[in-house]
């Protein structure tokens, strides 16, 4: 999207922050026709239903976009060198960028109200209902959330991984792998397992052989579920799945 | 393709354009006698079987190709990047017999596992050899990444694809670049700088137009191919009519049949293009530049992989936050998380 609209003459900033708009709001709409409409939802359900949306969606994406993966230009080309190490400059955006929306997902649960409204709704979700908070905005709000930070996940990684119709779930399994290493309910232990997961699957395939590389995340997610399934930074005693 | 041999009874089946769907055709055409013209590359294909099929050209005919570029320039090792998937298949076997045969060093196909876009990480340990050539077999795009990977990291050796990039797409997208890039080509990509007396300049400029007028913009390669198939299935039904024996004889006994990506002869045995030298789509200007030679101890090696994989984790953990937030709310688990990142783009 960021880049039809680069390719239509919108500045690289201006085509980002429609793309992550745009992202935002089909998240917020897919929780509006998909989501809350199922009136018994457990999480078996919720899988189902939205692996069906994210089918519908790639079939959607290949329809408008076509088959040939596309990329962003890098914010910054080119790259250097620290000893012996060659980073690119799109690297680092990745890295700071993605460090400081975190940072600001984090302080948004920790210190706003609206944040702590939808910790309450995590923790104690009957009594949240007594002091008045709306579950349904919650839920909403918590797609919003989710949405801006996958769009930004999406346009930041783009100029590297490129982006195609066919990828898709894969990313979302592995971002999921990477939820449950963290215990699927701590922003910081998602960012551990994100981190923890990407250095596992780059030394797999540096090492041992890049046929492999995929194979990690999924052979990662069954012994974590095996052995710790409250996940591996979890303090949390008791899972929730 | 069981559709088309029991209940269509077809005469004569063109494909698949890849090597898989080929492969696992190829038992019903057998079991079927129902002659079928292949058209992806792999060697495999035809690897012993009855002979109903065709490849428009192997693996080892570009690879012989890259072989003999890199000898005279004095480029003696050689890094490989091959694609994980069956695209890569047997690219590393070929390396090794044909670098045998030839005295090369890096024919030994000393690996580069790479992935796709990984190259970044890979380079960690080509960038010990002198010489470097990827081998990318398939997806365009892919080939783009990484050749704009390997620019940005400055390195000069050349480049070698494999004629899997052969599409304008690749040209168009991978821009500056793919300059400098030495690649085994199919004619049609370079149609315009034919000399005159090739023999295929007539067959691919009547294509080029033809195609033109029809669907407004150029043909890629592989219509190249479908075409191609399509003149040989029609010139053996108008010969030999559609008796199935008399088809695959007939195919089998091509001499010369010009098309838009080779002059095809084919033999029972090995019913595939003479492996005619193919043009390079750019000039190679970056053979001369010098040798780049460092020795990059283990460590960094290791450094180069760990800072990969950070950063491709960081793009991992924003989506895990994603999932975290919503499942903590709604104990929903929404897969749809993993398109969100690919709508920007």
């Amino acid at each position: 999207m960021a880049i039809s609209a680069a390719s239509s003459g919108v500045p690289l900033l201006g085509a980002v922050l429609i793309a992550i708009a745009a992202v935002a709001l089909s998240a917020v709409l897919v929780e509006r026709l998909a989501i809350r409409p199922v009136r018994a939802m457990t999480t078996l359900t919720s899988l189902i239903v939205t692996l069906g949306v994210s089918t519908a969606l790639k079939a959607l994406m290949l329809l408008i976009w076509g088959p040939d993966a596309e990329g962003l230009t890098p914010f910054t080309e080119g790259g250097f060198d620290v000893g012996g190490v060659n980073i690119r400059w799109q690297e680092v955006w990745i890295l700071v960028i993605a460090a400081a929306v975190a940072g600001a997902v984090y302080a948004f649960y920790e210190r706003t109200v609206p944040g702590k409204a939808l910790r309450a709704c995590a923790e104690q979700p009957v009594a949240a209902r007594l002091v008045g908070i709306s579950l349904r905005r919650a839920s909403m709000v918590s797609f919003l959330v989710a949405g801006v930070v996958g769009a930004v996940a999406g346009v930041l990684a783009s100029p590297i991984y490129f982006t195609s119709w066919e990828s898709g779930l894969t990313l979302g399994l592995k971002g999921f792998v990477a939820a449950t290493l963290g215990g699927l309910v701590s922003i910081r232990g998602a960012v551990l397992g994100g981190l923890l997961l990407g250095v596992l699957e780059s030394l797999t395939a540096g090492y041992v052989d890049s046929g492999f590389r995929d194979a990690v995340a999924f052979v990662v997610l069954i012994v974590v579920l095996v052995v710790r399934p409250a996940g591996v930074f979890g303090r949390h005693a008791e899972a929730r799945v | 393709m069981t559709k088309l041999v029991t209940r269509d009874k077809v005469d004569v089946v063109l494909g698949a354009s890849r090597t898989g769907p080929s492969l696992a055709m190829r038992p019903k055409a057998e079991a079927s006698k129902v002659p079928m013209i292949s058209l992806a590359a792999n060697k495999k294909i035809v690897d012993g079987s009855s002979g109903c099929s065709r490849r428009r050209r192997t693996t080892s005919s570009s690879r012989e190709h890259d072989h003999r570029t890199p000898s005279p320039k004095g480029w003696k090792t050689i890094g490989l990047a091959r694609d994980a998937s069956g695209f890569g298949e047997g690219v590393k076997e070929m390396l090794d017999e044909l670098g045998g045969s030839r005295g090369h060093q890096g024919g030994r196909g000393r690996e580069v596992r790479a992935r796709r876009h990984r190259l970044h990480c890979a380079d960690g340990q080509a960038a010990q050899r002198q010489g470097r050539r990827q081998h990318h077999l398939g997806h365009p795009a892919g080939g783009r990444a990484r050749q704009k990977a390997y620019r940005q990291l400055g390195r000069r050796a050349p480049v070698m694809q494999s004629h899997g990039i052969g599409n304008k797409v690749f040209l168009d997208t991978a821009g500056a670049s793919a300059d400098g890039l030495i690649a085994p080509l199919g004619r049609l990509v370079v149609a315009g700088q034919l000399p005159e007396d090739d023999p295929q300049k007539k067959v691919i400029t009547e294509f080029v137009a033809a195609y033109q007028a029809a669907y407004n913009e150029r043909p890629s390669t592989f219509a190249g191919h479908a075409y191609d198939a399509y003149q040989l299935a029609i010139d053996a039904l108008t010969k030999v009519g559609t008796d199935k024996q008399k088809i695959r004889d007939h195919l089998e006994g091509v001499k010369n049949f010009v098309g838009v990506s080779g002059v095809f002869s084919m033999t029972p045995q090995d019913t595939r293009v003479s492996p005619r030298k193919r043009s390079s789509s750019r000039p190679s200007r970056a053979a001369s530049s010098s040798c780049w030679r460092a020795e990059v101890a283990r460590m960094s090696d290791f450094l180069q992989l760990s800072f990969a994989g950070v950063s491709q984790g960081a793009v991992y953990a924003l989506i895990a936050i994603g999932f975290v937030a919503i499942f903590t709310v709604s104990g929903v688990i929404n897969l749809v998380q993993g398109s969100s990142p690919h709508l920007p783009g």
